[in-house]
């Protein structure tokens, strides 16, 4: 890991606490620019997620509405829904993740630059 | 702003199907949930509660996280992550969490956020055309 590595996983980590996005971007810099396995980058994308969100949300409890009526469930099904979605990683080829992948990017990021500011 | 809340049956049952979509795309790539919980809690927001756009963020935020670690659990459980692989990068995501989180309310991210839409599609074509 050098120095760049590092600010790409600072400014990630901070882009996604911003509301920005930038949970996937540790992936794509990862995987295309290190060339490194896309299964493994998803794994170490987890672990940075956790860390990055956590001093976020701490931050965020004071100064926001946290509505537990609606975190609950969410939280819940959330959770069952990361046991299913594993359960289907396991019959992906890494061929056919990249490209899923690759379309949920595309997806995701036709749907923010298109966002109307409300 | 105050929070009213009128949970209705159906847009419950919105949320709670959104928020298992969300997880099914959490626990195959690793990401994206957020992405689809955003979506159900503007549409939730629209017809059912006034939730400001920070607070919308705030509980994505949350929940991403149950979900996230309840994937790196099943990852780390069948051998596919491991804290060690991600150690160097979690000193960088805790500073660049904080000072994001810090920064939220004084920057309109509007510029920032086509920026970053842009880079993701250019890495959501790459990842399918090489």
């Amino acid at each position: 890991m050098d120095i760049i590595d590092t600010v790409v996983a600072f400014f990630a980590s901070a882009l996604a606490a911003m509301g920005v996005g930038g949970g996937g971007l540790l992936v794509i810099y990862l995987t295309l620019v290190r060339a490194t396995e896309q299964i493994g980058v998803q794994g170490i994308n987890l672990f940075f997620f956790l860390f990055g969100a956590f001093p976020a949300m701490c931050v965020h409890i004071f100064k926001r509405k946290i509505n537990a009526g609606i975190l609950l469930p969410l939280c819940i099904f959330g959770v069952a829904g990361t046991l299913f979605g594993y359960f289907l990683l396991t019959f992906l080829s890494s061929s056919l993740l990249r490209k899923a992948f690759g379309a949920l990017l595309i997806i995701s990021g036709i749907t923010a630059l298109f966002k109307k500011e409300r | 702003m105050h929070l009213k809340l009128r949970r209705t049956k159906s847009g419950m049952l919105f949320l709670c199907l959104c928020a298992l979509a969300a997880g099914v795309v959490n626990g195959i790539f690793g990401t994206g949930g957020g992405i689809v919980i955003v979506f159900a809690l503007s549409r939730f927001s629209r017809k059912h509660t006034e939730i400001l756009k920070k607070d919308i963020f705030a509980i994505t935020l949350f929940s991403c996280f149950a979900m996230s670690l309840s994937s790196a659990v099943i990852y780390a459980l069948s051998g596919k992550a491991s804290a060690e692989d991600a150690l160097p990068y979690l000193l960088p995501a805790a500073a660049g969490g904080i000072f994001g989180a810090l920064l939220m309310d004084r920057i309109r991210p509007a510029v920032l956020s086509k920026i970053f839409a842009l880079l993701v599609i250019w890495g959501g074509i790459c990842f399918i055309v090489r």
